[in-house]
């Protein structure tokens, strides 16, 4: 972890487990686990926890602690113990593991059922919750090797069963084991007497401390020589519960409580674990008292009761545009109030007396949006008045509308009468949302009123409803009402009808369809009809689509190829296409679209046909679905008309790139050979658009052509399919090209290769390079920086003495624009040089390289800076180089400035570097920017740069 | 050419026929007179599928809601801007001058009222940008009127509004895109297919970062400016007091009365493109969510401005969704994130067993590198639809063709579930469990209440 990090993990602490308002720590995915049990025990009160927390404070300086690593190990829930809520041991695995991460120096890492050879190898700690499914005597050794060498182990509860194997020699290495008819265990309350030691400091030892798990009595074993840390009261006698010894160079700690799930989000128990887990490794007893309440079950303090308490006070004045601080109290009680909790019935009680205060109308919307989550029939009757109000009408709609029960909806129903228009409307739609059959006697009078809006609403909520009874309103009301009650009344009856249909009135619904669907309806409910009809009709939907696809009414079919594309795979779209020589052109663009779509082999022959179509947008289509449905015999047919210059060419390409036939791309290898110059280009670009790799062999022979478009086209193949072994041919190619095309053509398949295969691709062209010609060179050097490391760096060099120019050129290219830092030795030395005419480009990389890594340590940069000062002769590289400067945030950096600000004609760029790293660098370096600041502030022609210098230091002054 | 007007019942049903902002007959006539006196324009169905584009046979598009893109359409000569409709005058008004000035004539009308938009006949699809609460609203009604529609994210408020929304798109066979417009981009595309053939072997881990939320002090309660028909602003959400932050763009992302938090408002996009590339666009979805939100204790924003969500599916593929740093528009302040909450890199980041791939707006980026130069090719089992090249063509095409686009309202429905699902866990502070393909959480009643939200009346769905 570094600084940063640990310095806001600190924080955090401070924050979460510090402050005393939170009841419990809460980190994502570690709240306490789902109560899955009867009879849980009550949450710890934060006060008891933090006396025995303070009694081992953490260690004073967390950074110089020595690195923990933890295994963990479970097993899968035992048949014996399947119902949830006890001996989870992958849920405490999962959770502790998280947990145990968040400590700064804490690793952890999973274990099934025993560790690996390389966990006990690894582990500092060993901790192991389950049945202990893999224990024989053979798996003794790796305790006693991992003990002999210092390692820690802990044992939880019942992990130190042994079953019918080897229980002595379990019993030897733990103190006890579990695993005869006479062990006993008493699944209760727990109360553990703790003995004093350094694992129970701050532990009360004058009484007992109480859990609800389980204990073990008359266990196999002897304790002698083992140190009990805790005890229960058995019928038995006194049993112990907890104990621990050493063990040659390591320790053992074993801790029986951890039957049930809440035990280990009890703040105690995880105080008792983590420090018997901290002795065992020999580590600071505090060390990780920080994670003992994330996440765990704390109760609510007094503090914690003010701040609801607070809250629910503030709320009733609270405003829209200004609300109450810390509302958000509210939330958190509620979330964590169970249903059926006198805590959640306090809650719910609170808010309804916001209900039926003089609180704000901000409040009582506050207080309805969390009872639409909690409230039951209890609140009901304070909400059934509020819906006549027209301020919070809304509000209590939204209350009423989660309510389950007849309660909400008689309150719905009775509020009716009582409201005004608007206010109707709003609860005629809660009524519809919540599907009130007994609404519909309410709602029927209103259809036949004079208010189109209520008329509407109530029409819309009858849709939603749904039941034969106002499905039958709803087509008795259309009969008369006017264009526009009628069109929504339409739209209700589709809804309905759609209700309908799922229960027992499917031929209600049927009638409903077919009257909508032939009638003189608008598109949209035309639609939809026809698609109710194919719903309830399903026996007749071939030859409802059939119909839509063939006939003249472009709605329905839209709506039949929308439909066909959702049918399932295996319903065969063969019947359409049977009949597609007698659709109309539109049908068979969606015939064909719809073959597309599915990929369906039956579509074939139809788009075979349809390429020859006098209609171009059905050729198009024909075309798209020859590439989903076509197969290996296509494939040349497409290639031919692709090559062409017809109208067609682009889609049959299209089609032939997309050929999905596994032995598509074999048709075309072969065909190479025999193919025409043009078709020969197609075939290659086709194979390199469907990505054949396995092609590549095969378009080698072609790099030899006589003529260069073929040789360029099957370099460009080459390109994408080939991979480091085909490097030396395109190799051999460019060596030998005199054609500028495939030149280019060669050069960028190298390139392209180079990036897929790198590093793989590195030897075969540091090999090439010490073979081919001057040509071949450049193009490797230009490549190398792309590879990187020292041997690609070893071979720049040699290409920089070379005796060829060009290739001394490209050298010097690859060594400018090296990915790290490794070639700036060599940029220096040819910045040194005087003579070298790459001088100023030398200096200028190893600038650039210097400069260019914002988190590379500022000292480095500037001694490497230092390097080159010297070497600068010109104002333009002195320029330069305080631009580098500039880019260093070290004080050494402004010393150096220092110097050119003297220099009137760098003394513009200087001052520009110096306002650059004093801003940056801040008050840690004010002893030497500020004298510099004031200097560029009185000098500085940049009125940009003086304004910046007069800023930093009037801030400089304000804050000393 | 006069077109009857029929009111669709959306707007028959739940506009207050008599308030300031109804469908009067005057008004009613103001808008045929208004169609009386343009060209003759029919939509561009009539005239069949895949016509040219004369200026009869293009598009003809309307705008509900100046909000964010709706100039896209202006740049593509196949659409056709016929109207506008927000409910501030002002911006009303500039953006009538704007569409003028692009044609060059006086033909796009002006509406306060989406419902009149709705009911010209010569539409044949609506840009929404409107805030997230009316989204669902006048997606239905559109869809009511056979409009195809172009929704900006994210679809919804609430799991129940989305639901609608799917049924009445579905319903009624109109063409949706989703505005989730990287699934227009190559690279990020490029990525997905990476991941979905396999080339990084079996994904197991998605790491994803979208722009941290905001908080605000407490506003001052204001006069309704001129122009501004706040109760239509305010539409199907809660009755407030006014102040113009409310109304500012990426301000009232952070307030839950119009939206889920930023965590939608922008999130989604992270969210649409992360479940593409895990292969669970529809009908999976994930099978629990913790999440974990920090809510300002005071000020105007009332949405988590920080968060951990961690999602898991049926398949063992687990989603770590945090938020970055970062302006990207609004007024608030941003607070750094409290230790030791991570903050994942902008964008997603997607962990196979044999390699990773990373993914964010023109850019993809892979380990091994070498992944980034291979071709996709038919043998693939998975190519994804490659639109074209932007959201807007695309949307047209699929209208011409009658074709889904590639963000559907289904996977619209989907991706906007996904930040519902984090919100309510958010909300009760604890882990949820999500049957996907019942879309009902499991063991949690209040949880499944929180799948809905009631309008404020009139309005309804």
């Amino acid at each position: 972890m570094n600084k940063t990090l640990y310095l806001c993990w600190r924080l955090f602490l401070l924050v979460a487990v510090g402050f005393p308002f939170l009841a419990a720590t809460r980190v994502a995915g570690l709240e306490p686990a789902p109560i899955m049990a009867p009879n849980p025990p009550d949450p710890r009160p934060r006060g008891e926890i933090e006396a025995m927390l303070e009694a081992v404070p953490p260690p004073a300086n967390s950074e110089a602690l020595s690195p923990l690593h933890v295994v963990l190990c479970a097993a899968e829930k035992d048949r014996a113990h399947m119902r949830p809520g006890v001996h989870d041991y992958p849920l405490w695995r999962e959770r502790w593991t998280r947990l145990l991460s968040l400590a700064p120096g804490v690793t952890t890492e999973p274990a099934d059922r025993w560790p690996t050879r390389d966990q006990w190898a690894r582990a500092d700690v060993v901790i192991s919750f389950h049945n202990n499914p893999a224990w024989n005597a053979a798996r003794g050794p790796d305790i006693d090797a991992f003990l002999a060498r210092g390692g820690g182990l802990v044992f939880l509860h019942y992990a130190i069963r042994a079953g019918n194997a080897d229980r002595a020699a379990l019993a030897q290495r733990l103190g006890h084991a579990w695993g005869e008819a006479g062990n006993v265990f008493r699944i209760g309350p727990t109360p553990l007497q703790f003995k004093p030691h350094a694992i129970t400091a701050g532990f009360p030892l004058d009484r007992t401390v109480s859990f609800i798990d389980e204990t073990y009595s008359r266990m196999i074993g002897d304790l002698g020589g083992w140190t009990v840390l805790a005890t229960s009261a058995e019928p038995s006698g006194d049993e112990p519960q907890v104990w621990l010894r050493e063990a040659g160079r390591g320790r053992v700690f074993v801790c029986i409580p951890g039957h049930s799930t809440w035990t280990f989000d009890d703040p105690i128990y995880r105080l008792l674990v983590f420090r018997g887990l901290l002795w065992t490794a020999r580590q600071p007893l505090g060390r990780l008292n920080e994670l003992v309440t994330v996440g765990a079950r704390v109760a609510l303090e007094p503090s914690d009761s003010t701040r609801l308490e607070a809250a629910f006070s503030r709320l009733r004045t609270s405003d829209w545009n200004r609300p109450a601080e810390d509302l958000i109290a509210i939330d958190e009680a509620i979330a964590t109030a169970a249903p059926g909790t006198p805590a959640r019935r306090e809650l719910e009680s609170r808010l309804a007396e916001i209900l039926g205060s003089h609180a704000s109308v901000a409040a009582r919307q506050f207080a309805c949006a969390r009872l639409a989550v909690i409230g039951t029939r209890l609140v009901v009757p304070s909400l059934g008045p509020l819906l006549a109000h027209p301020e919070v009408s809304h509000a209590a709609r939204l209350a009423l509308e989660g309510i389950p029960g007849d309660e909400a909806l008689a309150a719905l129903r009775n509020g009716l009468p009582r409201a005004e228009r608007t206010q109707k409307i709003g609860i005629i739609h809660s009524l519809g949302e919540r599907g009130d059959p007994a609404a519909v006697g309410v709602l029927q009078p209103l259809l036949d009123g004079e208010d189109f809006g209520l008329a509407s609403a109530a029409a819309m909520a009858m849709g939603q409803i749904g039941t034969r009874r106002a499905a039958e309103a709803l087509e008795e009301v259309g009969k008369s009402a006017g264009p526009d009650l009628k069109s929504v009344v339409a739209q209700s009856r589709l809804v309905a009808a759609e209700h309908l249909m799922r229960g027992e009135e499917r031929a209600v619904a049927r009638r409903i369809f077919r009257e909508i669907c032939s009638a003189d309806s608008d598109r949209p409910l035309r639609v939809a009809a026809w698609q109710g009809r194919l719903r309830t009709e399903s026996d007749q939907a071939t030859e409802l689509i059939q119909a839509a696809l063939a006939g003249s009414d472009d709605a329905l079919r839209d709506a039949a190829e929308q439909e066909l594309l959702k049918w399932p795979a295996s319903e065969s779209i063969a019947p359409f296409l049977r009949r597609f020589g007698t659709l109309p052109p539109a049908g068979q663009i969606a015939v064909l679209d719809i073959a597309a779509a599915r990929a369906e082999p039956a579509g074939r022959e139809a788009a075979l046909g349809a390429c020859a179509s006098p209609e171009p947008r059905v050729r198009d289509a024909a075309f798209r679905a020859l590439g989903a449905t076509g197969t290996a015999d296509d494939a040349l047919s497409l290639a031919r008309l692709a090559a062409g210059t017809g109208n067609d060419s682009s889609a049959a390409r299209l089609a032939l790139a997309n050929l999905p036939d596994a032995k598509v791309d074999r048709r075309l290898i072969e065909a190479l050979d025999t193919a025409t110059a043009s078709l020969r280009i197609e075939l290659l670009a086709a194979l390199s658009a469907r990505a054949a790799y396995e092609a590549a062999p095969s378009v080698i022979p072609f790099l030899q052509s006589n003529a260069p478009e073929t040789t360029a086209a099957a370099l460009t193949a080459l390109g994408a399919l080939g991979n480091e072994e085909h490097l030396p041919a395109v190799l051999a190619t460019l060596g030998s090209a005199s054609d500028g095309t495939v030149q280019r053509a060669a050069e960028k398949a190298l390139g392209t290769i180079v990036l897929r295969t790198r590093p793989r691709c590195t030897g075969v062209l540091l090999s090439e390079l010490r073979n081919d010609g001057d040509a071949v060179r450049v193009s490797i050097l230009r490549l190398l920086p792309a590879l990187g490391g020292a041997d690609a760096l070893a071979a720049v060099r040699r290409g920089h003495a070379h005796p060829d120019a060009a290739v001394r050129a490209a050298a010097f290219r690859a060594l400018a624009g090296w990915p790290d830092d490794s070639a700036l030795p060599d940029l220096l030395e040819i910045a040194q040089d005087e003579s070298s005419g790459d001088r100023l480009d030398a200096l200028r990389s190893y600038l650039r390289i210097v400069t260019r890594d914002p988190g590379a340590n500022p000292d480095t940069q500037f001694s490497r800076l230092e390097k080159v000062t010297p070497l600068v002769r010109t104002a333009d590289e002195t320029a330069m180089l305080i631009s580098s400067y500039g880019q260093i945030t070290a004080p050494a950096s402004l010393q150096r400035l220092a110097v050119y600000l003297e220099d009137p004609a760098q003394a513009d760029a200087a001052g520009a570097a110096i306002v650059r790293i004093a801003a940056t660098l801040g008050p840690s370096s004010a002893d030497l920017s500020l004298p510099l600041l004031r200097q560029v502030a009185a000098i500085s022609r940049e009125p940009a740069v003086r304004q910046r210098a007069l800023d930093l230091l009037a801030g400089a002054k304000a804050n000393p | 050419m006069l077109h009857a007007f029929k009111r669709n019942s959306i707007s028959a049903a739940k506009g207050p026929a008599r308030t300031a902002g109804a469908i009067t007959r005057r008004r009613f006539m103001r808008t045929m007179l208004l169609g009386a006196a343009a060209p003759m324009i029919v939509p561009a169905r009539v005239l069949g599928r895949g016509g040219a584009t004369a200026p009869s046979n293009r598009i003809n598009v309307a705008a509900l809601g100046l909000g964010f893109g709706w100039r896209m359409f202006l740049g593509h000569e196949q659409t056709q801007f016929r109207a506008v409709c927000d409910v501030q005058a002002d911006r009303l008004a500039r953006a009538k001058r704007t569409v003028d000035a692009h044609y060059e004539n006086k033909d796009c009308s002006t509406h306060g009222d989406f419902r009149e938009v709705l009911a010209r006949r010569d539409i044949d699809a609506v840009y929404i940008a409107s805030p997230d609460h009316w989204h669902s609203l006048m997606t239905i009604a559109a869809a009511q009127a056979g409009k195809h529609v172009y929704c900006q994210k994210p679809l919804t408020r609430t799991i129940a509004e989305g639901q609608a929304v799917v049924e009445a798109v579905r319903r009624h066979g109109i063409v949706f895109q989703h505005g989730t417009q990287q699934r227009h981009d190559a690279a990020m595309l490029f990525g997905c297919e990476l991941v979905r053939n396999g080339y990084i072997g079996k994904l197991k881990h998605v790491r994803i970062a979208s722009p941290a939320g905001l908080t605000c002090a407490p506003q001052p309660t204001e006069p309704v400016p001129a122009g501004l028909d706040w109760d239509r602003w305010l539409g199907p959400a809660p009755w407030s007091d006014f102040t113009p932050l409310r109304i500012r763009a990426h301000c009232w992302y952070h307030i839950s009365d119009y939206t889920m938090g930023y965590f939608a408002g922008w999130g989604v996009h992270h969210a649409d493109s992360a479940q593409q590339a895990s292969g669970l666009d529809h009908p999976d979805g994930p099978i629990t969510v913790e999440a974990d939100g920090i809510f300002p204790t005071g000020g105007l924003y009332d949405r988590p401005y920080r968060w951990q969500m961690h999602f898991s599916f049926a398949n063992g593929l687990t989603w770590h969704w945090t938020d970055c740093s970062g302006n990207w528009g609004g007024i608030g302040e941003q607070t750094p994130p409290p230790a030791p909450w991570p903050q994942h890199r902008m964008g997603i980041t997607l962990e196979g067993t044999e390699g990773t791939v990373f993914i964010w707006r023109g850019r993809v980026e892979a380990d091994p590198p070498s992944l980034l130069h291979l071709r996709i090719g038919p043998r693939d089992k998975v190519r994804l639809v490659r639109p074209n090249g932007e959201n807007i063509p695309d949307f047209i095409e699929c209208i011409r063709r009658n074709h889904p686009t590639c963000a559907p309202v289904e996977i619209a429905h989907r991706s906007t579930t996904l930040c519902s699902l984090a919100a309510i866990a958010m909300q009760l502070r604890r882990k949820v469990v999500w049957d996907p393909r019942g879309e009902a959480f499991m063991g949690d009643e209040d949880a499944n209440r929180l799948r809905s939200r009631a309008m404020r009346e009139p309005w309804m769905i």
